[in-house]
């Protein structure tokens, strides 16, 4: 039984769309759509998946399963703006709803159960509300899931979303209240939920599953102070959740009552951007403060109110905490999918405000700030993709690590559509990304640091003379048959060799008579000042790189 | 009396400096600098590169100085963007501190959709990039047009030979330099001495700075010329085998 002191998590309502960035393009669920972020597919419509397309498709695979799928480039702005019209359509009925990300959104049961007559029936409301708010919208693409905890009612939306669209009707899954029922559902479920709904690192995740624990309940079942020093704090807070013990992160409160980041504009605003501009502002005054305390925001409430007294108030809640960047990017979805609103506003806004809900000790997990590096990748990923819009994803390059001796093997370009460059590979930390990673390895054989600058695509043919004018031989030992003296570049006027060392050999794949290469190398000084890299092969001097 | 004037003066800045603070927010180009090698900050009139600003590299050796530029600000976690330039050698790139992962490439041939999707390619490489390396072929017009663009992005544009249409903030040319470390059948090629010079409307006057570029690890070093200057690991360096030991290496 559970210890009696274990404060029961609240009973919660999840609500999400699994494909809401396809929805938010405006596609209807008939015709086959893709919506795409760095190369994989984040969403899709229903007549998309039929046919088999899956999230984290690359294109390649997913024109190939659906040759005439439609494909939407990813626009987070987009996805958080549409999704405004939903939040406020649901949130006239329900007080206190909370948005996670642009697809989902969480509400306590209690209330509005009672209300609308039951879970089930709140439930259907709530679809039916969402539906009726969206114009492609239908009430079997979302999944709802009512239990106790933010973990269970995840993990309950997650299923619920399957059920309903395969029978193409909302099926609410629905937990019963009480850590026995909680614990009986999630036992036998995969530990994949912790990563996929808990928010915990795939490396934990895999972890489990090797050591054979594969289903929630195996690692409920196991004694928790063995868990936490086995697995750190994060298994402990993963055998928590998996036994549907209290899934909010340790050291979360409420935020103390005087914290609050307010602007009153004495000319009403009616445009967006300045709007944003004075969230970043508030945002940053409210970091500030919460920081020097070491304490991150969850859960923020915006508000925005005109001077007709038209409001906007949302409730926005991220787990791993609110950073600089991800408040103004959660305003700008709020406020635009407001001043957007059928009929629009009356009036400009007069006053912005910023209040934290919930706070938590900052374990430093969060992303980087304004301007940090998880922003820097996420511009350049996003251009990288425009640019292979323009002028074709063969022309895009980014290096891969190959590795050899001659210094146009060690890394060679490869286009991007073969490579993922997703948030995350740009810190070299990505756990898919290895592109370049066996680059730390010293390859045996190769000239040591400096490299060329310049690597000549294709190798120019030269001539290296002695003093007597005879062509420059070496032999298979490694021995020269003169001392080189002038060097000619593609039958260029000769230039003397100030200085010169080699012959380092080079005999590769010697097992194999096609690939099999025998060649040495040498480095040029010439009078100009020019250092050189050359090799000769079959008795031939190329040029292969420029120092 | 022209003491007085002197501390009037003083005191104006003074009150100057305490007013500033409070006329905010204001914020100075040189708030906005991407930092650069230590060894080429003389160079530089804030000791970084000016976000929006424009640079040119010329030269025998520009290649090799503009990778040396960008290397500070990507080794900090900006993101590199070289259009058009195939035979860049990305061992080098990687030495003198690129961060290879942060680094992309739009291939030569993309110039072949036209002059007006081009300016377009550019201008989404500055949206998304800090950096862009590239040689120049626009038109006065896009040109100006992407300058622009490039302050409002706070991005900085490395233009390699000739600046065409461009105005640049700040233009290094660098000479070829001198190696060090190859004999006459011995040693390698360990450094070079490079004569770099920066003149440019952000520059007073024009400056000359020597550095080893590339220094002895690939990197950008200053030059001591007072100290006693030697490479003190050159006999730790591993050399591939000499010939008669390894004329027969399995690759």
């Amino acid at each position: 039984m559970p210890p009696a002191d274990a404060a029961s998590p609240p009973r919660l309502v999840v609500v999400q769309c699994p494909d809401w960035s396809v929805v938010a393009a405006g596609a209807v669920a008939t015709e086959p759509v893709a919506v795409l972020h760095a190369n994989r597919v984040v969403a899709r419509t229903p007549a998309a998946a039929d046919s088999g397309v899956r999230q984290g498709h690359r294109r390649r695979e997913a024109q190939r399963i659906c040759p005439e799928l439609r494909i939407i480039a990813h626009d987070p702005t987009r996805d958080g703006r549409e999704f405004e019209a939903a939040v406020r359509s649901v949130a006239e009925m329900v007080p206190r709803l909370e948005t996670t990300e642009p697809g989902m959104f969480t509400f306590l049961a209690k209330g509005p159960a009672r209300y609308f007559g039951g879970e089930h029936a709140m439930a259907l409301r709530v679809a039916s509300l969402v539906a009726d708010a969206i114009p492609v919208m239908h009430t079997w693409m979302l999944g709802i899931g009512i239990g106790d905890g933010r973990f269970t009612a995840g993990v309950a939306a997650r299923d619920s979303a399957v059920h309903s669209r395969r029978r193409a009707d909302q099926q609410p899954t629905i937990v019963d209240p009480g850590l026995a029922a909680t614990r009986a559902y999630l036992a036998p479920l995969s530990v994949s939920a912790l990563r996929d709904v808990g928010g915990l690192s795939v490396e934990l995740v895999d972890l489990l599953q090797r050591l054979g624990l594969h289903t929630l309940g195996a690692l409920a079942a196991l004694p928790a102070p063995d868990v936490l020093a086995r697995f750190g704090t994060p298994g402990a807070f993963a055998h928590r959740i998996a036994g549907g013990g209290d899934d909010r992160p340790p050291g979360t409160q409420s935020a103390p009552p005087d914290l609050i980041a307010t602007r009153v504009f004495d000319d009403p605003v009616k445009m967006l951007d300045p709007l944003v501009f004075t969230a970043k502002q508030l945002a940053e005054e409210l970091h500030g403060l919460l920081a020097a305390n070491g304490r991150v925001c969850t859960r923020l409430a915006v508000t925005a109110e005109t001077e007709h007294g038209e409001r906007s108030e949302h409730l926005w809640y991220r787990p791993g905490g609110l950073s600089v960047a991800a408040i103004v990017e959660r305003v700008r979805w709020q406020l635009d999918g407001w001043i957007r609103k059928p009929g629009g506003l009356t009036g400009g806004v007069v006053t912005l405000r910023l209040v934290p809900d919930e706070v938590r000790s900052d374990d430093g997990s969060q992303l980087g700030f304004w301007g940090g590096r998880s922003e820097a990748d996420e511009w350049a990923v996003r251009a990288v993709s425009r640019v292979a819009g323009l002028v074709g994803e063969q022309q895009v390059l980014v290096p891969t690590w190959h590795g050899g001796r001659l210094p146009g093997d060690t890394y060679r370009w490869t286009s991007v559509d073969q490579i993922d460059l997703g948030p995350g590979s740009g810190s070299g930390s990505g756990a898919g990304d290895d592109r370049l990673r066996a680059a730390d390895v010293p390859w045996f054989g190769q000239l040591p640091a400096p490299s060329p600058a310049t690597v000549l695509t294709e190798a120019m043919p030269a001539e290296v003379l002695g003093a007597t004018g005879d062509v420059v031989r070496v032999n298979g030992r490694g021995l020269l048959s003169a001392v080189p003296d002038t060097i000619s570049i593609q039958s260029s006027p000769a230039q003397l060799i100030t200085a010169w060392a080699g012959p380092w050999p080079v005999d590769e794949r010697w097992w194999d008579p096609a690939a099999h290469r025998r060649l040495a190398r040498f480095q040029f000084t010439t009078e100009r000042g020019t250092a050189y890299l050359a090799v000769v092969e079959h008795q031939q001097w190329w040029i292969i790189a420029v120092y | 009396m022209a003491g007085m004037e002197r501390s009037s003066l003083h005191e104006r800045r003074e009150r100057l400096t305490q007013l500033v603070p409070k006329i905010g927010p204001v914020s100075f180009a040189r708030d906005r600098v991407l930092p650069v090698a230590p060894a080429l900050e003389p160079l530089l009139p804030e000791a970084g590169l000016i976000r929006g600003s424009v640079i040119g590299c010329q030269g025998p050796t520009a290649l090799s100085l503009a990778l040396a530029l960008v290397a500070g600000p990507s080794a900090a976690g900006s993101w590199v963007a070289v259009v058009g330039v195939p035979s860049l050698g990305l061992r080098a790139a990687g030495e003198v501190g690129i961060a290879l992962d942060r680094l992309v490439m739009v291939a030569d041939s993309a110039r072949d959709v036209g002059e007006g999707p081009w300016a377009n390619v550019v201008s989404a490489l500055i949206d998304g990039f800090d950096l862009i390396v590239m040689r120049t072929d626009l038109r006065a017009g896009a040109a100006r047009r992407l300058q622009a663009r490039l302050q409002t992005r706070g991005a900085v544009l490395v233009l390699i030979g000739d600046p065409g249409p461009f105005s640049c903030d700040i233009t290094f040319t660098s000479d070829r330099g001198t190696w060090e470390g190859l004999g006459h059948g011995s040693g390698r090629l360990e450094r070079r001495r490079l004569s770099v010079t920066a003149h440019g409307r952000r520059l007073p006057r024009e400056r000359r700075l020597d550095v080893w570029l590339p220094g002895a690890a690939g990197q950008v070093d200053t030059v001591h010329d007072t100290v006693h200057d030697t490479i003190h690991d050159t006999r730790h360096v591993r050399l591939p085998d000499a010939p008669a030991a390894a004329y027969r290496q399995t690759g």
